[in-house]
Order: C-alpha cells, then structure tokens, then sequence
C-alpha cells in the first residue's frame, strides 16, 4: 500500500497510558488500566465481543468520556486540551446511533460535516459546498443528495455519513461498528472507503465485529476482552486460536485467505459448528487453555 | 414549493421566504385590528394609529385592538419557537411549550395570586405569580433532571417534565375543589387561554423576555440541527453539548413562561407551527426558528380575531380556533405529503 503519497500533512494518531473508566453505576471497570497506541496512517481495528469495552474505549478516544485515571493524547496533545471544535475538523466521526426524527436530505446531512469549519454567523459557502458534492461523489451518494434520509437504504444511510465525515476534512476518521445490519456488498464497501483513506495519510480506527474483514484491511488489530487489551498487533499476532477461543468462548480454527485478490494468505478464523456445548463444558470443567475443534481432531 | 432546491443551495430563497411570512403577520396584525363590534377599514386603522380621525377609532385601535393583536402575535411567536426548539432539544415531534411542566407551574402561580385576592387589590398580579410559578417549575424540572446525573439527560428531562406538570395539575384541581365560586370561573378563564385586557404594557412585558430568548435560540440554530440527530453526532461535529442544552432549555422555558403568564395555556401553536414549516420548506434551525415565530404570530393573531368575531358578542377560547382551524389543515398537510 503506498501510504504518505497524498497532498495531506503528516497524519496523527493517539496514545493511552493507563487509561481506566468505570461507569457510576457499574461494579467492575469497563476499561481497565488500558495502554495501547493508535498509529498515525494505519487501519486500526478495534475488535471484542460485546460488552468488552470497545465502545467506551472508542468514546475516551474521542473525549466524549474522560478517563478516570490515566492520559488519552491525540496528536501529540492530552485530549481534554483539545477545544471541541479543533477536534470535529481533525476527526471524522461516524457514531453507532444517529436518530433522524426530522425530514433532513442526503445533502444536508453531508453537509453538517462543514459545520466545525464555520464561524457562529458564517453561511455555508460555496466551498462548503463543493467539498460537501466531492465526499458525496467519494461515497457513492451523489445522484441521492436530495433525498430524504429516510428513504435510504441502510447501506446507503451508513455511506451518507461516512460522506459527512469526509466533508469535515480530517486527518483521522473513526467509525463505531458500521458495518452492523449491512450485507455483503455494502459491508465490503465501506471497508473499501475505509482502506482508501489510509492511502491518503489518514488514521483510521473502526470499532467492528468483523473479524475477517479486520484482517484482510486493517494494519492493526487491538482485541478488548473485559475492559482490558488481550492482544494488539499485526492480524497474524492477534489471530491466535487460544486467545480467540477463550475471548469468544467458541471453538474456532485459524485458516488462511485462499486468494485470489490482494490478500491471499491473509489470516481468517472459521468458527466451529455446533460448539457451544463442547465449549461450555471444557470451559467450566478445567477452565484449560486447550479446548473446541473435537469434532474434526 | 415541494421539488425546489433546498435553502442551503440560495441565500435568497429562505430570505424570500421569511419576508413572505412576516408579510403575513403584518396582515394579520391589520386585519384583527380591523375586525370586531365596529369594522375599520385598512385606511380608517391608519389614521387611528396616527391620531386622525374619529376619537373612538383612536381608543379601539391604539389602546384595545392593536395591544391585543400585537400581544397575540408575539405569543403565537413564542410559543411556536419554543416548540421548534423542544422538538430539537428531545427529539420528540410531539414536544410542545408545555411539555416541561412550565404551563402547570403558570397555572399554579395564577391561581393562588387569584384565590389569594391579590389580582384585586395589585395590578397584573395574575401574570406575575403566573411568571414566577413557571421559573419554579422549570427550576424543579431542571433540579429533577441534574440530581439523576452529572449530564442534563433528556429523557430524564422529559419525564421530569411530565411529573412535575402532572403535580401540577393535580394542585390545581385541588385549588379548584376548594375554591369559592367566583375565583373558580376566572381561574378556569385564565386556564383556557387568551388576550382578553391585553395592553400596551402586556405587549412591553413580553418584549422584554421575547427578544433575548429569540436571539439566543437563533445563534443555537445550527447547533440545535446536530442536537436533533444525536448528542454523540453534535459532540463529534464540535458543540458543547452540554452547554447548549442548558442554554437553548432555559431559552425556551422562559420564552413559554413570558407566554403563558399574559395569555394561559393555549395549544396547538407550538406543536404543529414548526412542523408545517417543516413539511412545506424543510431547512435547519436556523431558518426553522424565525420561520416558525412568524408564522405563529400570523397565525395566533388571526386565530384571536376569528375568536371576537365568530360568535359575536360573546367571544370564544382562543385555543378552540386554532384547534379547530389547525387540526384539520395539519391533517390535511400530513396527507398530501406523506414521511
């Protein structure tokens, strides 16, 4: 991949330094003491199996949380120095939930993204709007720029805001699970988009249940279990059949991507059928490292 | 009007638009002003306002009719965009001025200064106590809403809200129970709404609450947009969420309260005003906001005419016109273009 090609100064990532945060209701830390980086220009995907803590990882990284104990630093600056504003024209954000309760187009939407740019009295302008049509064109959603939000498929809604990010002209994007609810086409798509902005010089982090996917495009996987990192690195490091089995208490063999394409031997997982009993059973007899695939050893 | 290019893509266009809704109130403005027990002609109004012509057109129109028109309209002003600006702030379409609990609190503070005596013996007493009841009841509902958590929450808000309104009413059904005959009728006046004794003095009143409120709603617009997608969405887009609830929240509440303490509870304005202005142009806060206080000028204004003169002499509620005439048109409008 030919990354730091683009127009775009040098990109910018995170760091966390033993970063904690429990919510006030909760018994248990749902990060905990987390030390990882982000790294500038990379696809960073963020994996775990629901309730790991990625979600509140994702919220500290972009301050709509703040670490109880330890430092979130982005771009070289402790987050909570960074005005909120500075940091909608330096992230593009594309959150789990958005509830359109109000008629809003395609456009509008898109163009909302220009807003971190305008002065409190400024009108959009005609810049606004060209670079509002180019991320739009980018997306695959320009010939629906004037339709209602609501008549949208959810492939198509998702790529309407990943468009309003682009139009915020950032130098890292981060999407949280966006590919839920998607099919094949449209999931492999935004995972397209994504890839593409890393060769630009962007910094990408997505949130994703996509563990295949994650490993043919992402440089880095982080794998959150129990509001802790269990393993960070290259997708062939994290694509460990123990550690897997034992953060998605399934069964499940380590393969690789028989090609053709680009990512030909890049590491896949395959779960194992029927897995559960086995899995509970091993699990809570000897709690063993060892367990799942019987059927087929 | 349907297919047209949207707002964003002409600076003209929703300039045009607003002047043709400000038109709209000024014409109903002059025609309130011309209507009732004698009728007026456009030029007869004129004079009046000028100091010619015949005296007793001089005392209808400077101190009875244009007060009252020019107190409806602001109210209808009011009232409209503070509902546009609940809609946002909850993302709820069936938020309305009094859903915080603001009209309940009003109520509450009229009645007492009413069953009280004090409206004899002080001048505007009623819409005083009326004013202070609807900061206490925005005060609690603001209280409720921050002990559940270090972040105003709004669906804590909501509920808050709804309790705190529900207290209310059975405070006044309370009252009501318990109260003499004579202040049971003009405390059932007040509650149903409308412009009865509006002055010029009313009308100062009003401005005065009308005009911060208004522009500090207006410098939220855009914020108010992201609001109504998501908090999350209006965090990561730059706004100091947290700010702009409390601001755009107490805005809106004071600007019900203002409303509520001249005129009672009149519905319907602020529910469906910003949802035809919605429907017809779409657009964000920015222009839904004056959009919507023109139109709920123009159109609380005429309603308080049709109410002095549909039955005449006796004179109806106000809130049942702009129920009766909004009702069927907002049916009307949510058929023709469905979503």
């Amino acid at each position: 991949m030919n990354r730091h090609t683009a127009d775009r100064p040098a990109s910018v990532g995170w760091t966390l330094d033993t970063v904690s945060f429990q919510y006030p209701a909760a018994t248990v830390r749902a990060v905990d003491h987390v030390t990882t980086s982000i790294r500038p220009g990379q696809f960073t995907a963020l994996v775990g199996p629901n309730g790991s803590g990625k979600s509140t990882l994702f919220r500290l990284l972009l301050g709509a949380l703040r670490a109880e104990e330890g430092l979130v630093q982005f771009g070289g600056r402790r987050l909570d120095h960074w005005s909120r504003r500075d940091l909608a024209r330096t992230i593009g954000v594309v959150p789990q939930n958005e509830e359109i309760t109000f008629p809003l187009t395609v456009r509008e939407l898109v163009l909302m993204g220009r807003y971190p740019h305008l002065g409190a009295l400024q009108a959009l302008g005609r810049r606004d709007h060209i670079i509002a049509e180019s991320a739009m064109e980018r997306c695959d959603v320009l010939p629906l720029a004037d339709r209602p939000i609501s008549t949208l498929s959810g492939g198509e809604r998702q790529r309407a805001r990943i468009a309003r990010a682009i139009a915020q002209e950032p130098l890292a994007f981060a999407f949280d699970e966006p590919t839920i609810a998607l099919d094949l086409g449209h999931e492999m798509r935004i995972f397209e988009l994504a890839r593409h902005f890393t060769s630009t010089g962007a910094t990408v982090l997505m949130a994703t249940h996509n563990l295949n996917l994650a490993a043919r495009y992402a440089d880095t996987l982080v794998l959150m279990h129990q509001g802790r990192i269990r393993a960070a690195g290259l997708p062939a490091d994290v694509f460990r059949k123990d550690i897997l089995e034992n953060v998605y208490e399934w069964p499940l063999e380590i393969t690789t991507h028989p090609g053709p394409g680009p990512d030909a031997g890049a590491v896949q997982l395959v779960p194992v059928r029927g897995g559960a009993a086995e899995y509970r059973d091993e699990h809570t007899d000897g709690g063993s490292e060892k367990n799942g695939g019987s059927e087929k050893s | 009007m349907t297919g047209g290019p949207r707002k964003s893509m002409s600076l003209r266009k929703p300039a045009a638009q607003l002047l043709l809704l400000a038109a709209l109130a000024l014409i109903a403005v002059l025609v309130s002003v011309m209507v009732g027990a004698v009728s007026l002609s456009p030029g007869e109004v004129f004079s009046a306002i000028r100091g010619d012509g015949d005296p007793t057109a001089i005392v209808i129109v400077r101190q009875l009719r244009l007060p009252r028109a020019v107190v409806a309209a602001l109210v209808g002003a009011a009232l409209a965009a503070s509902g546009a600006t609940f809609q946002a702030l909850l993302r709820n379409p069936l938020a309305e001025p009094y859903i915080l609990g603001v009209s309940g609190g009003a109520a509450v503070g009229a009645m007492i200064a009413m069953v009280a005596g004090w409206s004899e013996t002080v001048s505007r007493a009623v819409p005083f106590a009326a004013f202070i009841g609807a900061i206490g009841a925005i005060l609690l509902v603001l209280r409720i809403a921050a002990s559940a958590g270090q972040a105003l929450d709004t669906r804590v808000l909501l509920l808050g809200g709804v309790v705190v309104g529900a207290f209310f009413n059975a405070v006044i059904l309370l009252v009501l129970t318990l109260t003499d005959a004579e202040s049971f009728r003009s405390a059932i006046f007040w509650i149903m709404g409308g412009f009865a004794g509006a002055t010029w003095s009313t009308a100062g009143v009003l401005l005065l609450w009308f005009v911060p409120g208004l522009l500090l709603l207006l410098a939220l617009g855009r914020s108010l947009d992201l609001m109504s997608i998501g908090e999350d969405t209006a965090l990561y887009l730059g706004t100091r969420v947290e700010q702009v609830k409390l601001i755009a929240y107490i805005s809106a509440s004071l600007l019900t309260a203002a409303a509520v303490s001249v005129s009672g509870v009149i519905g319907f304005v602020g529910l469906v005003v910003p949802h035809v202005i919605r429907r017809v142009w779409g657009g964000g806060f920015r222009f839904l906001i004056p959009a919507s206080a023109l139109l709920g000028a123009a159109f609380l204004t005429g309603a308080d005419a049709l109410a002095r003169t549909a039955a005449a002499p006796m004179e109806l509620p106000v809130g049942v016109i702009t129920a009766f005439v909004g009702v069927p048109f907002f049916v009307w409008l949510l058929r023709r273009r469905p979503g």
